[in-house]
């Protein structure tokens, strides 16, 4: 099989190293790897603000674009099951993975938390208003209706839930 | 790694369901055999809801959210 053709976009040379995939591995520096496709249209819509993002890390963060449709296997390798997908990788490890369009503010998030090792969210803000609107419509359904204690504790689970998936430790 | 496999217009009407589903049965507006139905049931769109994924779906290899990509992958 050929070698997976990754072009850096930014600076550096890669660089191997030990981790689970070998792909990643050779990005020594904090690495921003974005697969995405032709055919998807999130990813065109999300292009313009990830280019922005990555001019304004430039020499911190690199960002490597990887088209589906034209490295198949690399993209197999990586186990990419949609599109588009970032990878965030540190040391040639992977540190995170975000499938589905993110906002500019969630992308500086991503590239910033490669450099300071702050936590990310790892829901988008769609899937997190819903978890937590949830949460507080059964709350307070618990609270009116009785109070049905039942649905107040469901409540609860359901935010505690959304808040532990929007602030994970990277 | 997180996987996803429902739209979000998806999600919206389950999470929309379970939470009626759950108010009706919890709350005591639906009681005896129904009732206790809804208790139970209620949580099926909710948590499928809330996570954007439906075990049924992945049986099925179907997908509401936007296409795989391809190659296999």
């Amino acid at each position: 099989m050929n070698t997976p053709d990754l072009q850096r976009r930014d600076r550096g040379s890669p660089t191997r190293g030990s981790a689970p995939l070998p792909s990643l591995a050779r990005f020594a520096g904090p690495t921003v790897v974005e697969v995405s496709a032709p055919h998807c249209s999130a990813c065109r819509a999300m292009k313009p603000d990830l280019d922005q993002v990555a001019a304004a890390f430039s020499g911190e963060v690199d960002l490597v674009p990887i088209d589906a449709v034209q490295q198949p296997e690399l993209v197999s390798e990586l186990r990419v099951l949609g599109t588009p997908t970032l990878i965030g990788v540190k040391r040639g490890s992977e540190v995170y993975r975000i499938t589905g369009r993110r906002s500019s503010a969630e992308l500086e998030e991503l590239f910033a938390s490669l450099i300071n090792d702050r936590p990310i969210p790892l829901a988008g803000r769609t899937g997190t208003a819903l978890q937590v609107g949830a949460g507080v419509v059964l709350t307070g359904l618990g609270l009116v209706m009785g109070p049905a204690w039942p649905l107040v504790v469901i409540g609860v689970a359901v935010e505690v839930y959304a808040g532990s998936r929007w602030m994970k430790k990277a | 790694m997180k996987y996803i496999n429902e739209a979000g217009l998806d999600r919206i009407i389950r999470v929309v369901l379970g939470v009626v589903l759950l108010a009706l049965g919890w709350g005591g507006v639906v009681t005896g055999g129904w009732g206790t139905f809804l208790k139970v049931a209620g949580f099926l769109p909710l948590l499928t809801g809330i996570t954007g994924f439906c075990p049924v779906y992945a049986l099925l290899r179907f997908r509401t959210n936007r296409s795989p990509v391809k190659a296999g992958v």
